[in-house]
Order: structure tokens, then C-alpha cells, then sequence
């Protein structure tokens, strides 16, 4: 599947929250970072057709996704950023509702829903009303129904909020097998989520993007701005105040600092190799917060 | 078929709304065993009046209606007003018989004479009234007039019905009083607004709609599963509304008197000629579909909104239109006369649509009050339907 969206506006009453917003995607992972705010949100309910853009055009495949809505929502999959689930309903009647939403046969939805259960780790709590699931439980629930028919495009709005390491190592491990030959927009602002899986990144801020690259390519603009520093917590105190600080290690009275800075940031600093987060905090905290 | 099973179990069989529906079902039952009560106060007094009404059941007697008067005038010298005569009449059987029959030789007097507080020039009833009208109508060469089609339609129905006859017919009295009116609306409506508002705000809320808006079925199949489940849910509780009420009511009387007797001897008047007790199962079919057809309008009311509290509100001032419309002075309230006859408070009133003898001119044509009451119904159903049908297509999450 290959999908276009071009030059997408989204207003809200006077406030413009996404600005000529255009993306290609093909198959693969893509990851869409940005933080609270920036419009991803927004950008992932218009592409998942839960939304309507003021301006602008969606094309699946070179077609207008208006000229068949069904068609297209029978080919995608979508996890948003937040469901409260129905306060009678268990996993199973849930999983199965939204089979029905998906106009899945019933054998065909018993086979799924078996099969995707056993992959989130539900399966020992599809009998339970799922109001009472953990949050993430229900994390993991909503990724099932996202699943469901298999879609050819599958767009999930912070996925991994509420999940524990293993789960995310293991929502990581699913969405990268499931990828192969399927589209997967991922939108996060947890940095590690898109660095292990992402084939290309794509960054929004105040509604609007950055070109969509690989990784890679992001953390190489970074080479030379990144820097380790040893301090002691006096002068971090006062260091901090002007400097986009990515970690701090503890190390007996002196502190390891690692700063994101275009130029030494302080007097003992050693370049260091930059990763997908330093990007993320330099493309958004630098500097109060302008795009690099 | 499946989404339909599901959308019924979030609206009503689910732990919450099952507790309002057995709490319902109660609150009917009290209610109907309150009226029978209020009405007579205890099985003894009933028996009594039974045996008084039983023994002069039949037509008209002009001795029996004498004494009546004088008894009932008597009361009302001491009590008032025909409301305290009433109310006094619950625990004294007699007075209750003869407050019935004074009732009744008034209904009789009327059925020839027209209303005893005089004639509405343009709406006459009575069948001397009409009788001499028609008469004025020929002699004036009007004879293809509306007035003259429906006088005439009028005066047939009323003759062909004959002169009311006393019986026993407490039972159904006190039933068709919960049955329709403000009752109806409180007890059957008001709480179906409460169970149907949060059909399609409550997706909202939950934020289920993003996912229900992007699946395949959840614009077009979605609504004919909701509507299904809307217009059962409707249904189910109105007809407990009508069994709660009458094995409430039925109680304290313990006998169904009266049931096959023609539907005249219950109500004052009727242009359908059939039993009281055919009467009562076309009032629960009437009623389950002005319940079904509120329950459409309500549906897209929710589809349209995404707070059920403002759904609720919505419903609730569409039930009480009238009410309101007729707070708002006579100017208003005659031009709102449509709005008034086909609002819920009217339509959920069988006996007001079948029990009258009100008729529409229709293209000049006389076109009674139930017909034209089920095609404006069934015109906003339809409406309500492809509202809904719009409404979903064109929703989003914000």
C-alpha cells in the first residue's frame, strides 16, 4: 500500500494545528515523533479517516480515499490514543464487537482473536470485564483489535503509553514481524519505540514536519553535537540552565553529563556518538524549543 | 446481526440499565396498584360499587339519573368542587356509583346534545347539533364543502356507535388514565430519554467512535444495529410499562368486567367501533410504536451531540413541547397547533387519537386523527432514520 497525504490543513476554529503537511509511505514501520501538542494526533485520526482536514488530500494506492471510504477502512487498522473500554463488556466481547465493526465471519474472528490474544498475553483474561484489565492490559487489548483484519495499514497513536519494558520489547517484536509487507505509522514520544523499529522518522512540531528519513540519517546530523561532560552538581545546577541535557549519571561527587550543543558546551566536554533521543531533544528543547 | 446483539447489550441489557428497568417495573406496578386505590380504596368498596353499577347496567334510566344528580349535587354542595366529589367518592361506594352515573346521563346528554358547556362553532358535536347543521349546509346548496363531509362522516359514526350505556368499567377507566397523557410521558418516556440518549454520545465519551469510524462497518451498519437496538429497547420497556401497570391496577380490582364491552361505555367517545378489550391491545401496539418512533428521533438527537446530558435535555423539552408551547400564550399556541396535535404528549395518548372525534382536512379530504397522527409519525421516523443515517456518515471525533 502505498499512501499520500498532500498538503494537509487542519484548523480549529482560528488555530491552525497542522500546516501543508505532506507524507509518503510505503511499506514498513514509520515512526512519528513529536511532543505533546505538535499535532500528531491530529494528523494520525485525518489519515485514519476520523477526521476531516480542512485542507487537502489523502491518496491510497493513487486514488482519492474519498472515492471509497469502506473499501479503504476495511484495509486499516487503528489503536487511538484513548479508549475507555464498555463497562459490561469482556476481552472476548470486546475483541469480538470490534470483529463485527470489521465485518469479520465468525470463524474467521474466533481464529483471530485466539491467535492475536496469545500474542498480547490476554489470553487467560479475555473472560474478565476488560474495565478491569491494567492499563497495560488494555494497551495491549486495543493493539489486538487494531490487528484484527489484518490490515494493510495500521496506525497506532502511542502505542506503548502504560506498558511495562518487556511489553514494549514484545509490542516492538510484533509490529516489527507484522511489518514486512504491511504500512505501520507509529506515533510516540517515546524515542526508542521508533529508533528500534522505524524505518524512516518523521518529526512534527507546532503542525508542521520535517522530511521523513531514516534514522540514521537524522542521528548523523547530529555528529559533533553531542557531548559528555564531568561536573560536579553545583556547577550542574547552574550548567543546566542553558544546556539541552539528554542524561545525567551520577559518578560518585562528579556527575556524567551528556549535552547536545552545537559548539563545547563546557570545559572537560568529549564529543560523543549521537542517538535517535538527542535528536529528538535537539530538534525540540534546543534553544527554547526551535527546530533545528 | 451480531452488531445488533452487541449494540443491544450497551443499551439495555446491560447491569446498569437492567437495575433501571427492574426498578421501572416496580415503580409500574405501585403506580397501577396507587391508582386502583386512589380510585376506590380497597376490594370491599369495589364489590359494593359493582353491585350498585351491575344493577342498573344497560341504557339510559332517566329515574336512576335523577336520583344520581341529586346525590351527586348534594356531595358537591359539601365538597366543593366535582374534584372533591371525586375524592372524597374512593372510600364511599355509593357516592362513587352515583357520581358515575350523574357522569354517564351527562355523557348521554351530550352524545345528543353537544357539549353541555356549549358548542365549539366549528367543531359541533351531538347529534342534534349536527343533525341541524347539515341541515343548514344543504339548505345553503354546501353540500361539497369540507364542513358538510365531515358532519356527515361525524354524524354516521355517532349513530352507528347508538347511545352510550352505564357499566362497570372501573378497570379500564383507571388503566386508560396511566395509559396516556403526562403519565405516559413520565413514567415511560421520560425514562426511555434516561436509557436511549447516551446511544451514540457515549461512543464519544469513551472514545469509541475513533475506532468505530474507521472500521468498515461503522458508518452504514452501525446505525441500522443501533436503531434495531434503540427501537427493541423502546419496546421491551413500554411493554413492561403496560404489564407493570396493569398487574398493578388488575390487583386491587381482580376482575377484567368490562372487556368486551364496546369501547364507547370507556371512553366518551370513538371512531373506531370496537371492545374496550381491543381497545387496550391497540393502545399498547399504538403506544410501543410512538415509543419506537421517539426513540429514532432521540437516536439522531444523540447522533448529532456528544454530551448525553444535553441528549437527555433535548428529549425531555421535546416531550413537555406542548407544555411549554401552551405557556407561551393562546397567539402562540394556535399557530404551534400542529406542532401541539403531533407532539409526544398527544400521540403517546392513545385514547386522545383513537377516543376522539377529531379530524383533519387533508386536501379537503376529512382525514381522522389517528391516520394523519401515523403518517406525520411515520414521516419523522423516516426523517430520524436518514438523519442518522447522514449524521454518522458525516461524523467525526471533533
Amino acid at each position: 500500500m502505498k499512501i499520500n497525504m498532500n498538503g494537509i490543513y487542519k484548523n480549529f476554529g482560528k488555530k491552525e494545528v497542522l500546516k501543508d503537511v505532506s507524507l509518503t509511505m510505503g511499506n514498513g514501520v514509520y515512526g512519528l515523533l513529536g511532543p505533546n501538542g505538535a499535532g500528531k494526533t491530529t494528523l494520525i485520526r485525518i489519515l485514519a479517516g476520523v477526521m476531516q482536514a480542512t485542507k487537502g488530500q489523502v491518496l491510497i494506492d493513487g486514488a482519492d480515499r474519498e472515492a471509497n471510504t469502506e473499501l479503504f477502512r476495511s484495509k486499516i487498522g487503528y489503536l487511538p490514543q484513548d479508549v475507555n473500554y464498555y463497562n459490561d463488556f469482556t476481552g472476548l466481547e470486546y475483541l469480538q464487537y470490534v470483529a463485527s465493526l470489521k465485518g469479520l465471519p465468525n470463524d474467521k474472528a474466533a481464529q483471530k482473536i485466539e491467535e492475536l490474544a496469545d500474542k498480547v498475553s490476554i489470553s487467560a483474561d479475555l473472560s474478565r470485564r476488560c474495565v478491569t484489565y491494567s492499563g497495560g492490559m488494555k494497551r495491549r487489548l486495543g493493539i489486538a483489535q487494531a490487528l484484527l483484519n489484518d490490515p494493510e495499514l495500521l496506525i497506532l497513536d502511542e502505542p506503548t503509553a502504560g506498558l511495562d519494558p518487556s511489553e514494549r520489547i514484545k509490542f516492538r517484536n510484533i509490529i516489527s514481524a507484522f511489518s514486512k509487507d504491511k504500512t505501520v505509522l507509529l506515533s510516540t514520544h517515546i524515542v526508542t519505540d521508533v529508533d528500534n523499529i522505524a524505518r524512516e522518522v518523521v518529526m512534527i512540531q507546532d503542525g508542521q514536519v520535517s522530511d521523513m528519513q531514516t534514522s540514521k540519517h537524522f542521528i548523523a546530523r547530529l555528529n559533533g553535537k553531542v557531548w559528555n561532560a564531568t561536573m560536579n552538581a553545583e556547577d550542574l545546577l547552574e550548567f543546566q540552565k542553558h544546556a539541552v541535557i539528554s542524561n545525567v549519571i551520577p559518578m560518585g561527587n562528579e556527575m556524567e553529563v551528556r549535552v547536545i550543543s552545537d559548539v563545547s558546551p563546557y570545559k572537560n566536554a568529549v564529543c560523543t556518538e549521537p542517538n535517535l533521543e538527542d535528536v529528538y531533544l535537539y530538534m525540540y528543547n534546543y534553544k527554547g524549543g526551535k527546530t533545528a | 446481526m451480531k452488531l445488533f446483539r452487541f449494540e443491544l447489550k450497551k443499551l439495555l441489557l446491560n447491569k446498569k440499565t437492567l437495575i433501571i428497568t427492574a426498578v421501572l417495573f416496580v415503580v409500574y406496578c405501585v403506580v397501577g396498584v396507587g391508582m386502583s386505590i386512589a380510585s376506590f380504596g380497597g376490594l370491599p368498596n369495589y364489590s359494593i360499587y359493582n353491585e350498585l353499577a351491575n344493577a342498573v347496567a344497560g341504557p339510559y334510566n332517566p329515574e336512576q339519573a335523577e336520583l344520581s344528580n341529586i346525590a351527586y349535587e348534594t356531595a358537591k354542595e359539601r365538597w366543593g368542587t366535582d374534584e372533591g366529589v371525586e375524592k372524597m367518592s374512593s372510600n364511599d361506594p355509593q357516592l362513587k356509583f352515583d357520581k358515575a352515573y350523574h357522569d354517564y346521563a351527562n355523557t348521554v346528554e351530550e352524545y345528543w346534545n353537544g357539549p353541555l358547556l356549549g358548542q365549539d362553532v366549528d367543531n359541533i358535536t351531538g347529534i342534534y347539533p349536527l343533525q341541524q347543521r347539515l341541515a343548514e349546509l344543504e339548505a345553503a346548496g354546501a353540500t361539497d364543502t369540507y364542513d358538510y363531509q365531515r358532519y356527515s362522516a361525524q354524524l354516521e359514526t355517532e349513530l352507528a356507535a347508538g347511545e352510550p350505556e352505564f357499566q362497570n368499567v372501573a378497570l379500564w377507566e383507571s388503566l386508560f388514565g396511566v395509559w396516556g397523557g403526562i403519565m405516559a410521558v413520565i413514567l415511560l418516556f421520560f425514562p426511555l430519554s434516561f436509557i436511549i440518549a447516551p446511544v451514540f454520545t457515549s461512543e464519544s465519551t469513551t472514545g469509541m467512535d475513533n475506532i468505530i469510524l474507521s472500521s468498515q462497518k461503522g458508518q452504514g451498519q452501525i446505525v441500522a444495529a443501533k436503531i434495531g437496538a434503540v427501537s427493541v429497547t423502546c419496546a421491551i420497556i413500554a411493554l413492561l410499562y403496560f404489564v407493570g401497570t396493569f398487574i398493578g391496577t388488575f390487583l386491587p380490582f381482580g376482575t377484567l368486567a368490562g372487556i368486551s364491552l364496546p369501547i364507547r361505555t370507556a371512553l366518551t367517545a370513538s371512531q373506531i367501533s370496537m371492545s374496550i378489550g381491543s381497545f387496550a391491545a391497540l393502545t399498547v401496539v399504538w403506544t410501543i410504536f410512538v415509543a419506537v418512533i421517539y426513540g429514532a428521533v432521540l437516536t439522531l438527537i444523540s447522533s448529532k451531540l456528544k454530551s448525553q446530558t444535553a441528549a437527555f435535555g433535548i428529549g425531555i423539552f421535546i416531550l413537555l413541547g406542548n407544555v411549554i408551547i401552551s405557556m407561551l400564550g393562546t397567539t402562540i399556541e394556535e399557530a404551534l397547533s400542529f406542532v401541539i396535535d403531533f407532539g409526544f404528549m398527544n400521540t403517546a395518548n392513545a385514547s386522545a387519537i383513537f377516543g376522539g372525534l377529531t379530524t383533519f382536512n387533508v386536501f379537503g379530504y376529512v382525514v381522522p386523527y389517528y391516520l394523519m397522527a401515523l403518517i406525520v409519525l411515520l414521516v419523522v421516523g423516516v426523517i430520524a432514520l436518514l438523519g442518522v443515517r447522514i449524521s454518522q456518515k458525516y461524523r467525526t471525533v471533533a
